[in-house]
């Protein structure tokens, strides 16, 4: 029961605006994922949310009730960052208890909530250890033990896992999954520009560019249906493949060209008028495969082929009509291609999308707004 | 000495230590030649010959003394007759050693407190505001001055004229201006031990302002936010986060000033010359040793006194940084 709602919020420093008019709202109980580039303000936007950056317009409402005046103390929330902040001199028990002792909350009561947020963690034989004494995974447990034990509605994470190596920044996203489901009845909001994070832990994903929103939308949404180029190229490994095209007929079937030799047929809608015009023709790399018909399929050459067994990346060069374009397929299994080859590719049915000259998705004659 | 015996000393003197050095390693290495699988011993020996030096430096213009004054606190005055524990024993009964004790074990306490205190105060409000930079080189100053130089400025402070005279001291100014006595300062006892102390701590202050400020930066921003979300109000914060945080320089200060203190010579002498009840061991030493004809046995006790004083503070400071090697490790 604490939703958020963030209205038109805006925020510079000194002469660079970092956050530019944002409006978004994150459902209550959700687990709302912020991603983006780095720099683009993620860390600002959470910071806002937790009241450790001063707004300078717009609005933040946790609950219903504006908090823009409210200090970090007051607005039920918690947060674990991304360097853990713990207490270097207190023990592992004394940096979860801190905050319970601070609101005076009886030693028997500080105890067991200590001890059962311990219990979920699994670091009940690290209580009487000091921050220095512990690896870097214990201590992200204890950081994001700090924060279980205040019961807040709102949980805020900053990268909370990039200071692991690669397994057990898995382990700790896999229980950082658990725990949201532990605990359902908080909100949850993580920043990362880690996407297979974002993927795997979101029910909504808010990408930000620049300070300003790109989409917002479920993981799967986001993946099959990306509102722009910047969401496009963000979300999914390897990128999506985007390219040029040109459309040369509309109505049924309509065909465009990539170059002299390679036409395709589109599956877009397209009104009469959009004919000579430029679009960026968007496909995933595992959209990709080896050409079994001749029809729309396009040869490229090869020039680097990857093979991690389970599936092989490989990288091929388009001739365009004014440049070449790199696209890389993701085919399953250990296909014989060798670098040199001209392999024959084609896009599978219904898995292009196209965007318009200023980069924003296009369906049916429609822009997409 | 002219300009040139100068140079040729030094010349000397280096050319000496050359050779010492070479002749000494090659007769080592000459010696090891024959001997073999003897690596451990021809290292500590190696270890002794550079060492040598540095420890017969140290032995002529330390430790000698130290024995030397030790020795001479047990003679008379002119260093010739044995007394035993008479001069100690003069110590005890001289009302003026006593006095001393007791002043010094105020300065002592209040002195590296206070500056200590200070200085991690004005370190942390100074950190907070665009000024505080300015603030903050104004405050350490004072470092730059040396004591007698800074005792000449608190004169001014402290200066008093006789009632019909106009007042130029800055505190009588303020004092008559509100309407009442001035007073002579330096002359009201034990109280003028505080206004010697305020000039020490004037001065000290600004050392660990320095000091502390480069230790707060030290502190991750993060652990101070994290706090600030828990629910700390910048006070708890102060005593709960930062203050442990800075546990290691506080004691460094504290003792870095404590030692200080512990030898407080020059602001005396420049203030009141241990007159009305002001004096410290170090004044007292002073006067005994060098005053009236000198009395080398009676001020070499008083230099004991000094000397048993540093003592336990530097070994607390051993133990201390044993301490904490033994928990890195
Ligand atoms: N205190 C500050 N003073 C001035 N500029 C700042 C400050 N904090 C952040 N910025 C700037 O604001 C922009 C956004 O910073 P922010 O930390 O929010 O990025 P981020 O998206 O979290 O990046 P990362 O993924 O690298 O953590 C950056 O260009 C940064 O330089
Ligand atoms: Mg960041």
């Amino acid at each position: 029961m604490a939703e958020i709602q963030i209205n038109s919020l805006s925020k510079s420093f000194g002469k660079s605006k970092v956050i530019k008019d944002i409006s978004l709202s994150i459902q209550s109980r959700s687990f709302t994922v912020i991603v983006g580039p780095s720099g683009c303000g993620k860390s600002t936007l959470l910071r806002m949310i937790a009241g450790l950056e001063k707004i300078d317009t717009g609005e933040i409402k946790i609950a219903g009730k504006s908090v823009n005046d409210l200090p970090p103390k007051d607005r039920e929330i918690a947060m674990v960052f991304q360097s853990y902040a713990l207490y270097p001199h207190m023990t592992v028990f004394n940096n979860m208890a801190f905050g319970l002792k601070l609101e005076k909350k009886s030693k028997s009561e500080i105890e067991n909530r200590v001890k059962e947020a311990a219990r979920i963690l699994q670091i009940e034989n690290l209580l009487d250890r000091k921050p220095k004494q512990l690896s870097g995974g214990q201590r992200q447990r204890v950081a994001i033990g700090r924060a279980i034990t205040r019961n807040p509605k709102v949980f805020l994470f900053d990268e909370p896992l990039s200071n692991l190596d690669a397994a057990l920044r898995v382990a700790t996203r896999i229980e950082i999954a658990n725990l949201h489901d532990s605990m359902p009845d908080a909100t949850m909001v993580y920043v990362t520009h880690d996407q297979v994070e974002a993927m795997t832990l979101a029910n909504q994903i808010v990408v930000l560019s620049e300070g300003q929103i790109e989409q917002i939308g479920s993981p799967l949404e986001l993946y099959e249906e990306p509102d722009n180029l910047f969401v496009a190229k963000f979300i999914g490994s390897p990128a999506m493949n985007i390219i040029p095209i040109e459309i040369l007929t509309t109505g049924i079937n309509p065909v465009g060209k990539i170059n002299e030799k390679i036409k395709i047929t589109l599956e877009t809608k397209f009104s009469s008028s959009d004919k000579g015009r430029e679009f960026h023709l968007g496909f995933r790399p595992e959209n990709l495969m080896l050409a079994k018909t001749d029809k729309n399929s396009f040869t490229a050459d090869v020039s680097l082929v990857e093979s991690l067994g389970e599936y092989a990346l490989v990288y091929a060069n388009i001739k365009g009509s004014s440049s070449d374009y790199n696209i890389i397929a993701k085919l399953l299994g250990t296909p014989k291609i060798s670098k040199g080859d001209q392999v024959s590719f084609q896009i599978q049915k219904s898995k292009m999308h196209l965007f318009d000259e200023e980069g924003r998705r296009y369906i049916n004659g429609k822009k997409q707004v | 000495m002219s300009f040139f015996s100068l140079i040729s000393t030094i010349l000397v003197g280096v050319l000496f230590f050359i050779i010492y050095f070479g002749l000494s390693n090659f007769i080592l290495d000459f010696i090891c030649r024959f001997k073999k699988n003897s690596i451990a011993l021809e290292n500590s020996v190696r270890a002794i010959i550079f060492i040598f030096p540095a420890f017969l430096v140290l032995f002529i213009f330390i430790l000698y003394p130290v024995f030397e004054t030790v020795r001479l606190s047990f003679y008379d005055k002119f260093g010739r007759e044995f007394l035993g524990w008479n001069n100690y024993l003069w110590a005890i009964n001289d009302p003026n050693f006593r006095r001393s004790i007791l002043n010094n074990l105020g300065w002592l306490l209040i002195v590296p407190t206070l500056s200590t205190f200070f200085g991690l105060v004005i370190a942390n409000l100074t950190d907070r505001i665009w000024w505080g930079t300015i603030a903050k080189s104004i405050i350490f100053m004072p470092m730059a001055i040396s004591f007698v130089g800074a005792g000449v400025i608190w004169k001014f402070i402290y200066d008093y004229r006789g009632t019909d005279d106009h007042q130029i001291g800055l505190l009588n100014a303020i004092v008559v201006s509100l309407g009442m006595e001035p007073q002579a300062w330096l002359t009201i006892s034990i109280w003028n031990n505080l206004f010697l102390m305020a000039i020490m701590i004037w001065i000290q202050t600004g050392l660990a302002l320095v000091i502390f400020s480069a230790a707060l930066r030290g502190i991750p921003n993060e652990t101070l936010e994290a706090a600030r979300i828990d629910g700390a109000s910048e006070f708890r914060i102060f005593w709960s986060i930062i203050i442990p945080f800075l546990e290691r320089t506080i004691l460094v200060i504290w003792t870095i000033i404590t030692i200080l203190v512990l030898r407080v010579f020059d602001i005396i002498y420049a203030m009141t010359n241990g007159e009305w009840q002001t004096e410290v061991l170090a004044n007292l030493m002073y006067d005994w040793m060098f005053r009236g004809g000198g009395d080398s046995g009676r001020g070499s006790v008083l230099a004991c006194c000094i000397m048993i004083g540093v003592i336990p503070i530097l070994f607390w400071n051993l133990y201390r940084h044993r301490q904490e090697q033994k928990y890195e490790n």
